[in-house]
């Protein structure tokens, strides 16, 4: 391959797009030294990492998150470190061969010396052994904890799925319950929704399915249009690709229900609709 | 960028090889969001893509001493490691959902009072990728934010590997032509 070729190469290098030839080629090229190849893969991998970070923040929420995971793991590693040494110094320290008492044993016994000396290699393994065993252990008490904080968050999680889903059979039991089918439009083609609403109950809940996910600095709102108020914002939600959304809604305002709605509104959500629609569908007479 | 009351990312870097964990903080609040970010645009999953920016950065605690800026800047480091690990994670879960490449790009450009020093380099950088011509830019994003090879995605263009291949490499000169020079 001549130097050109290599040179085209970077590009896709840099967002680790080779095939295996081209990349053995190239990484060849790169070990003869070439800084003007090397120069160019560098800036290459800045443009990819501008490309990278040029999408929307998640948002503070998420940064808290990451932090609390990153604190769990740095608490988990700290007292790692505080038992390290409690382990060393449980280590007993090895014998002497050369000490003057030694040399006295060596005249009662060469063979007991022997043996000693035998003995003494044995448990200087064996102490080497259990220390890379409490390292071991050390390492997987650490991933078990962040493991552990991982999974607490995701039980919270879990826990206000059950009961919103508490709420959303209790409005779906209700004698006066009325469902609103929500129809997917272009931006949601496999989406589905519906909104359970018992009036009696004062309650009302969103259930979607395969909502796109919600972009970052983003939130989904629930409208209720009547022919007197117009749109009427009846709740939030967001949802995660591919996963189910159950959430609380307001019921529908008094006055006649000609649509319901979902929007792509800003994070916090607007008093009056201002983006896409993604679903829509008329009540029930 | 980063203003000048604010430490650079190296020096925030050294400060983390020193043990400082406020250091840690920092990066998080630069990054950490953003690295969500990009992983989300892999994993389509926040909780995953959360854990993936957690991992990125504790790597780079666990390594910040090894780090070599010769190679590149903080940032193309963090995104390395982040494209990688979101690559693995997905690869793991065999998840065979599509890129959420279009609904991101269906979106307006993000508030800029929300990100303070970058908004301003992350308009330029969009205004950089909208400039790219259509063909050029739909090739870079699935080439880059997602698993497929460039043989799939000419597959699934229906247009010659080749052109692939140059569509990528050009929209990638473009980019660069484009930021040239901004980064750290």
């Amino acid at each position: 391959m001549d130097h050109q070729a290599l040179k085209d190469l970077l590009p896709l290098a840099a967002i680790g797009k080779l095939d295996p030839d081209e990349e053995r080629a190239l990484t060849e090229h790169l070990r003869s030294r070439c800084d003007a190849c090397e120069g160019e893969l560098r800036g290459f991998r800045e443009t990819a990492a501008a490309l990278a970070l040029a999408g929307d923040d998640i948002g503070r929420d998420s940064e808290a998150r990451i932090w609390n995971r990153l604190r769990a793991r740095l608490d988990a590693s700290t007292s790692e470190n505080e038992s390290a040494p409690i382990a060393r110094r449980d280590r007993p320290a090895a014998p002497r061969p050369h000490s003057r008492r030694w040399q006295i044993a060596t005249g009662v016994s060469t063979a007991a010396a022997l043996a000693a000396a035998i003995y003494a290699g044995v448990i200087m393994r064996s102490n080497a052994l259990q220390h890379d065993q409490l390292a071991s252990l050390a390492d997987r008490v650490s991933a078990s904890r962040a493991e552990l904080a991982a999974a607490r968050n995701e039980t919270a999680a879990l826990r206000q799925v059950l009961v919103e889903r508490a709420h959303l059979e209790r409005t779906l039991m209700a004698p006066d319950l009325q469902i609103t089918r929500l129809q997917p439009l272009d931006l949601a083609p496999s989406a589905s929704a519906m909104v359970a609403v018992s009036r009696s109950a004062h309650s009302a809940i969103l259930q979607a399915n395969a909502m796109p996910t919600t972009p970052a600095g983003k939130t989904y709102e629930l409208w209720w249009i009547t022919k007197e108020t117009g749109p009427v914002a009846a709740g939030l939600f967001e949802a995660g690709a591919g996963r189910e959304v159950i959430a609380r809604a307001e019921p529908p305002p008094a006055g006649h229900v000609i649509l319901a709605a979902v929007t792509l509104e800003p994070a916090g959500g607007v008093s009056k609709p201002t983006g896409a629609m993604y679903l829509k569908g008329e009540p029930a007479p | 960028m980063v203003t000048p009351a604010e430490p650079s990312d190296r020096n925030l870097l050294a400060a983390m090889a020193r043990g400082d964990t406020g250091a840690l903080r920092s990066l998080n609040a630069r990054y950490g969001g953003r690295l969500a970010a990009l992983a989300n645009r892999f994993l389509g999953d926040q909780a995953d893509a959360e854990e993936v920016a957690a991992d990125v950065l504790w790597q780079a605690w666990r390594q910040a001493a090894s780090f070599d800026p010769a190679r590149g800047s903080v940032a193309s480091w963090l995104v390395t490691i982040a494209r990688s690990r979101s690559l693995d994670r997905l690869r793991a879960r065999q998840a065979r959902r599509a890129p959420v490449i279009a609904e991101a790009d269906s979106e307006p450009v993000a508030d800029p009072a929300a990100a303070l020093d970058e908004a301003h380099r992350g308009r330029m950088v969009r205004r950089a990728i909208d400039g790219l011509e259509a063909n050029q830019r739909v090739v870079l994003e699935m080439a880059y934010f997602s698993d497929l090879s460039h043989a799939e995605i000419a597959e699934k263009l229906s247009m010659p590997l080749g052109t692939v291949k140059t569509r990528v490499r050009s929209a990638m000169l473009s980019l660069r032509q484009a930021l040239g020079g901004q980064r750290e």
